[in-house]
């Protein structure tokens, strides 16, 4: 046989590689649409071709839309402008005959049960003339059936074989925990060369010299002579295939086969790949792979493959439980003619090879877009423009996170006081740092994805006195102690008879009443707080080399001001809010903390963008660039944590003092909707019963401090739109939590140039979050890694299920649970030419819509109606006038999803 | 009967009986609350007895409090004993304490899962067991919660039974607490036996550290205890970090008399926890996840605790035995924060280990055997997995001829069934 060429072998992995999550380790979990490579793919070809392929589900299930349909949340008329003309012609053909209602018809044809055909069931088909002998399902079906009796009759070999499988994917877990372990064991393999050489080395080597009775893995003679501890990754691979006489059209099936079951380590080798730039762990995962399932006796997969056969190669196949059920649907099988007879099968041919799920699904999001699109709507003709209020020195703006879960805390605050004007940008504020935080060696990014940073900001304790950094290192090594050698033997034998009785209590405490360990510790916080509170030195930080200079913060700070349009509306007091969530007990907070921030807390950001920002020398940087930030006009950095509410301000020291007592007030107002927030966020959890904001609050700041607390909050769940433009569209409506609000100033950006640059960077982020949980949603243990009580935290990267299994990758199902799989709907306050003429300059951010990963509509600010993007209007109700005095009034004893309203407060 | 014994019966049923009461009504309703009502009195309940006992029991000296005997035959008899002492008391109210910070905090934990009722089934039949051993005054009554124990316990393995693993771990368990249970019938067989000589002394210690070992997951039993990592969180932390692998030392500690006149039993019994506590310490020091590092230290601590029992420390060993179960359930629980622990604490792997003192070869061959747990498991396969399904083949294979001599049906479908379940 001859050799397989390299190029074949590396294209074949490419095409395989697609299907893996490419998800990296835990401590910087970044959201990303699941399906990220299937991009170029139209949304629902690509879902149900991965579904195919991987046996996921591509939408939720039958039962979750039946549910939806009994509630009003799908509409039939939906489902009918969903579904394509033709098969809208059918229906309303039979419609017509049976005196029925198309829509109802439709609706009724869609939820047919789903139930399998057997080989009886084909041939009354094939014999009643439903299908002829030589139509392409029966043949599918029969070949599936040949398949089958031909499995069933070598069970004893099959089960042999799947035996051999769970050996070698259990020796692939245990290794690839070895070899891909971040340093969480005491004792590791010891890596002086690569993953694989390492391998062949530190395993293979070791397991040719054990008895052959008890090796784990056997391997020929013959076969070992070939692999030394020096082969290449893809030399290894070719004498794998090779072995394995794979040949070359099988390959890329062969591959996704092998490397199916250890998607979440594959995975991580992806990231870091991506992260080094070279494609070297993939390829050593690969050989090491196929290393041990020939090790663990596989031979040749044919068996694999007839599986495969029958996973991958059903199309659509028209099922005669579907027919029969059609019929009871028309309640009038013995008239059926000859005619409708054809008009039915066409019809529910249609409807197969569309995919029935896709037209529910349109037709679930359908409601809600439309729901969205007439409230903003109906806002504008009922709410005239208010007037322009003169500034008054006691208005005061704040800058949030687009988060969606800092937009009810927005609307809170909005509703408590008048005078505050709130705007939304990504939470890293424009600065991309690498931040080093105190006591630390550590520098992590505080900035997007896909920025890397090289400018280091460093925070320090602040009266840089002998007595903080002592206690600091003093506590912290004392941690340190207890929690490494609490786990080996000689300590922990003399930890366990002594020092353990201390910690035991105070763990005793922590588990039993965090409340009671929470006041305990902060008092004790509260003591040391002066001597240990952190600060940045920014006239320092300016000077050095591997910071910012001020012309770097100054057009960073002129980007974001020109976006959001602050500089049209100065206030005196402009805070700037990042964002980030505390939890305890879970190994995915970083899916919790701000995504503009690589899942890190982006309070640092908002400190060093308000230090910037008062800086004399920036500011006089900024005038020259043509925005003339007044003297009377001051930044104060903020931090709201979206789990305990809390939120916190920096550097209080430096405001002048004529600006403190009106930032007190300010404050006051903030703490009081964030009480409000807690409220309205508490309506989600079961187990806080509906209670005053006050109490709210206090609720979730235990809730933050609590191990036994598996939904500390609920994430990005529901999120489903996007609004970019002024926050006066959207103010005082009830977005319930499920919209990221971008600010930006449509006068102010003629050219489209921030807008550009806005949509480059935002829309691809939100839509990774949507899809994210979409997915993680519609199949949650395929796309999603289940439900999070069995969660074992392996090599500080992963989590697996239980003792020993694949890495678990996307989100659980904690996270997930009250999500709405609905994609995105970017709501893009612009003109639409203005828009289409950046389809040059950011080709992939159309490419998104277009191809229906996204959905947006478009809205002249000016005046005018939603359109999409072929300039169509969009579907609108403009009849419901609903509206509430105040946002409590809308979530008041609602635990379930609630429509967008408006809010009847308005002040002009 | 004293009041002394009523509270411990009562101690005894209190959760069985929530269990049978409220858990069906408030499954009925699907109303988590009523549960939840139910656990925090139980469990208020639980301590409040518990503490009584110690404190006001007044009990100095270790007494035996026959309760109910139930049956005699020829001269022996089946009783129901109680022991009354301050150890007996103490152990149980601590084993309480942490059960009841296990009970509060899974209820917060399982909020809203499927299993919820059936975890907490399992957690009052699991309590009910633990005091049962505590209390129990002889093996017969002891036997009881010892089994019920393991059974829970497997239960709790197979809480995710729709997949694979954990129903095979939870019957990997189970053979091995079957295995256990059978020593310790064989030890009580060779109580109630009359013959009286050292070697049936040595054979009676003997046959109960071997059933204590099966429970701690001492050596050779060892290999069970990570593979029953699979259930949610508390289960793993309250069954494998905590009270249930304590219950072998403590069913030796209830025979200090008999572990004296007993000193080849007891020389084992020490090699035995050595070998262990270096096994566990060299596996545990490989392990990449939490959970299995948990399992591990917690082994190598139990066979420093036999150690100690080994050599007479009783009272040393009790104290251990305290604190190691409640510090490493409470480990247990917070074990999803590790990352979060080590982003807080900036942990790097320590470059110093004691391994660095091997040759480099020596190392290697160390560390290939630590991953694969010394290769133990395929060790059992080989000489008492594959063994035994050639026994039951070889019989079902004649019990085929036997029904073919007299040519009643065809078994061919057992033989395929037992061919499938050989190659488990």
């Amino acid at each position: 046989m001859s050799k397989l060429a390299k190029t074949e072998i590396l294209s074949a992995l490419e095409s395989a590689k697609r299907y893996l999550p490419k998800q990296g380790g835990l401590v910087g979990f970044v959201h990303h649409n699941t399906l990220h490579d299937f991009e170029e793919m139209p949304f629902h070809e690509a879902a149900r071709h991965v579904g195919k392929v991987m046996g996921s589900k591509a939408y939720a299930s039958l039962e979750f839309f039946k549910t939806a349909l009994s509630s009003g949340r799908i509409q039939k008329k939906d489902m009918f402008a969903a579904s394509s003309l033709e098969l809208n012609a059918d229906i309303t053909k039979l419609a017509q005959t049976y005196r029925l209602q198309a829509t109802a018809l439709l609706s009724d044809l869609i939820f047919l049960e789903d139930r399998n055909d057997n080989a009886t069931s084909v041939r009354w088909k094939i014999r009643n003339g439903f299908l002829g002998p030589d139509s392409n399902e029966a043949w599918t079906t029969a070949k599936a059936l040949c398949l089958e009796a031909k499995l069933a009759g070598v069970q004893v070999e099959r089960s042999e074989f799947a035996f051999q499988l769970t050996h070698a994917n259990d020796l692939s877990y245990l290794y690839f925990c070895q070899l891909f372990d971040l340093g969480f064991s005491h004792w590791s393999i010891c890596f002086d060369k690569t993953i694989l050489s390492t391998f062949l080395g530190g395993i293979i080597k070791p397991n040719a010299a054990i008895p052959k009775i008890i090796r784990p893995m056997n391997f020929d003679a013959a076969f070992m002579e070939q692999v030394n501890e020096d082969t290449q990754a893809i030399e290894a691979i070719m004498i794998c295939l090779d072995f394995l006489e794979i040949s070359e059209d099988e390959l890329a099936d062969f591959f996704l086969w092998a490397l199916k079951d250890i998607g979440g380590f594959s995975g991580l080798a992806l990231a870091h790949d991506l992260k080094n730039n070279s494609g070297k762990e993939f390829l050593d995962l690969v050989a090491i792979r196929l290393l041990i399932l020939i090790g663990c006796g596989a031979r040749a997969i044919n068996l694999g493959q007839a599986n495969r056969i029958i996973d991958v190669n059903h199309g659509p196949c028209l099922k005669t439980s579907t027919v029969f059920q059609a019929i009871q649907v028309l309640e009038s099988s013995k008239k059926l003619q000859k005619v409708d007879e054809a008009v039915l099968i066409g019809a529910l041919t249609k409807l197969e090879s569309a995919d029935r799920f896709e037209i529910l699904q349109e037709a679930y999001e359908k409601k809600y877009y439309r729901d969205v699109c007439s409230v903003l709507q109906q806002k504008e003709i009922t709410n005239k423009p208010a007037k322009e209020n003169n500034i008054d020195t006691s208005f005061y703006s704040a800058i949030f996170c687009i988060d969606e879960r800092e937009e009810s805390l927005r609307r809170h605050l909005e509703e408590v006081d008048s005078t505050v004007s709130t705007y939304g940008y990504a939470g890293f504020f424009n600065i991309d740092m690498l931040f080093q935080a105190a006591g630390s060696h550590e520098q992590f990014a505080l900035c997007p994805v896909s920025i890397t940073p090289n400018k280091v900001i460093r925070e320090d304790y602040k009266n840089n006195g002998y007595f903080s950094k002592t206690t600091n290192i003093f506590t912290q090594s004392i941690r340190k102690f207890i929690h490494q050698k609490s786990r080996t033997l000689i300590f922990g034998t003399l930890f366990h008879i002594w020092v353990a009785f201390f910690t035991a209590f105070a763990d005793l405490i922590r588990l039993g009443s965090p409340k009671i360990y929470s006041k305990v510790t902060r008092g004790i916080w509260r003591l040391l707080e002066q001597s240990a509170s952190t600060g940045i030195n920014f006239d320092e930080a300016l000077d050095s080399v591997s910071s910012f200079s001020v012309e770097d913060y100054a057009d960073r700070i002129v980007t974001m001001l020109k976006t959001c349009g602050l500089q049209k509306k100065w206030t005196s007091l402009i805070y700037v809010v990042g964002h980030g969530s505390s939890s305890l007990n879970n190994p995915h907070a970083a899916a919790y903390n701000c995504g503009a921030c690589s899942g890190n807390r982006g309070g640092p950001n908002a400190r060093v963008f308000a230090l910037a920002a008062n800086h004399p020398l920036v500011r006089e940087k900024i005038k020259e660039m043509g925005v003339n930030i007044p003297n009377s006009a001051h930044f104060v950095g903020g931090y709201h944590d979206t789990c305990s509410d809390d939120f916190i301000y920096y550097d209080l020291e430096q405001l002048p003092s004529n600006f403190r007592a009106r930032h007190n007030k300010n404050a006051k107002n903030i703490q009081s909707a964030c009480e409000r927030d807690a409220q309205e966020r508490s309506r989600r959890f079961e187990s806080i019963p509906e209670c005053s904001p006050r109490q709210a609050f206090a609720k979730v700041q235990y809730r933050a401090l609590k191990y036994a607390q598996p939904r500390p909050e609920c994430g990005h769940a529901t999120n489903a739109l996007c609004i970019v433009g002024d926050r006066a569209h959207s103010k005082h409506i009830f977005l319930d939590r499920r919209a990221f609000l971008c600010s930006y100033d449509n006068d102010s950006d003629v050219a489209g140039e921030y807008l550009a640059k806005l949509l480059s960077a935002v829309l691809p982020v939100c839509a990774g979050i949507n899809l994210e949980y979409y997915f993680s949603y519609v199949d949650n243990e395929k796309y999603g890694s289940g439900t999070k009580l069995p969660h074992n935290v392996t090599g500080l990267a992963g989590v697996m299920n239980g003792s020993l299994s694949d890495l678990q990758t996307g989100l659980p199902w904690q996270m997930v649970e009250i999500h709405e799989p609905v994609r995105l709907l970017m709501m893009i306050y612009a003109p639409l030419d203005k828009v289409l003429a950046l389809k040059k300059k950011i080709p992939y951010v159309f490419d998104l819509i277009d191809r229906g990963w996204v959905n947006a509509v478009f809205k002249d600010p000016r005046g005018g109606a939603f359109v999409n993007i072929k300039n169509e209007p969009v579907d609108m109700n403009l009849a419901s006038g609903k509206s509430f005095a105040s946002s409590c009034d809308v979530y008041r004893g609602k635990r379930e999803h609630i429509d967008a309203v408006m809010l009847a407060r308005s002040f002009s | 009967m004293t009041s002394t014994s009523i509270l411990q019966i009562s101690l005894v049923m209190l959760p069985v009986l929530a269990m049978a009461l409220v858990l069906p009504i408030s499954y009925a309703k699907h109303s988590e609350n009523l549960a939840n009502r139910a656990c925090k009195i139980v469990m208020s309940g639980l301590l409040l007895g518990s503490s009584c006992l110690l404190f006001f029991s007044g009990t100095t000296s270790t007494a035996s409090v026959h309760m109910y005997t139930l049956y005699e035959f020829q001269g022996h008899h089946f009783d129901i004993i109680l022991q009354q002492s301050r150890i007996t008391f103490l152990l149980a109210f601590f084993f309480v304490v942490i059960i009841s910070v296990t009970a509060l905090f899974s209820a917060n934990y399982l909020h809203r899962d499927d299993g919820y009722w059936r975890f907490q089934a399992f957690m009052y039949v699991y309590t009910t067991a633990v005091l049962v051993v505590v209390y129990s005054g002889n093996l017969d009554t002891l036997l009881i919660g010892w089994e019920v124990v393991g059974l829970s316990s497997v239960f709790l393995i197979a809480y995710y039974f729709k997949r694979d693993r954990p129903v095979q771990n939870a019957f990997y368990t189970l053979v091995h607490y079957r295995l256990g249970g059978v020593f310790l019938l064989a030890a009580i067989f060779i109580e109630v036996s009359n013959i009286r000589t050292d070697i049936r002394e040595n054979f009676f210690v003997l046959f109960l550290i071997l059933a204590a070992f099966v429970k701690s997951a001492q050596l050779p039993f060892s290999t069970w205890l990570p593979r029953a990592m699979e259930g949610p969180t508390p289960s793993s932390a309250i069954f494998y970090g905590g009270i249930s692998v304590h219950l072998g030392p403590i069913l030796l500690l209830k025979h200090q008399e008999a572990m004296i006149h007993a000193p080849i039993a007891q020389v084992i019994l020490g090699v035995g926890g050595l070998l262990t506590a270096f096994y566990a310490a060299g596996v545990g020091r490989t392990k990449t996840d939490i959970k299995n590092q948990l399992a591990y230290a917690t082994m190598g601590q139990l066979g420093v605790i036999y150690m100690e029992i080994a050599l007479g420390f009783y009272t040393l060993s009790i104290i251990h035995i305290i604190l190691h179960c409640s510090a490493r359930t409470f480990q247990f629980l917070k074990s999803p924060s590790i990352l979060h622990d080590h982003h807080v604490l900036k942990l790097e792997r320590s470059k110093q280990y004691f391994e660095l003192l091997l040759p480099k070869k020596a190392r290697n061959v160390i560390y290939y055997l630590s991953i694969h747990e010394f290769l133990l498991p395929q060790v059992i396969k080989i000489l008492i997995t594959k063994p035994f399904f050639k026994l039951v083949s070889l019989a079902s294979s004649i019990d085929r001829s036997i029904s073919k001599y007299f040519k009643a049906e065809d078994c061919s479908d057992l033989q395929t069934k037992i061919q499938v379940e050989n190659s488990l």
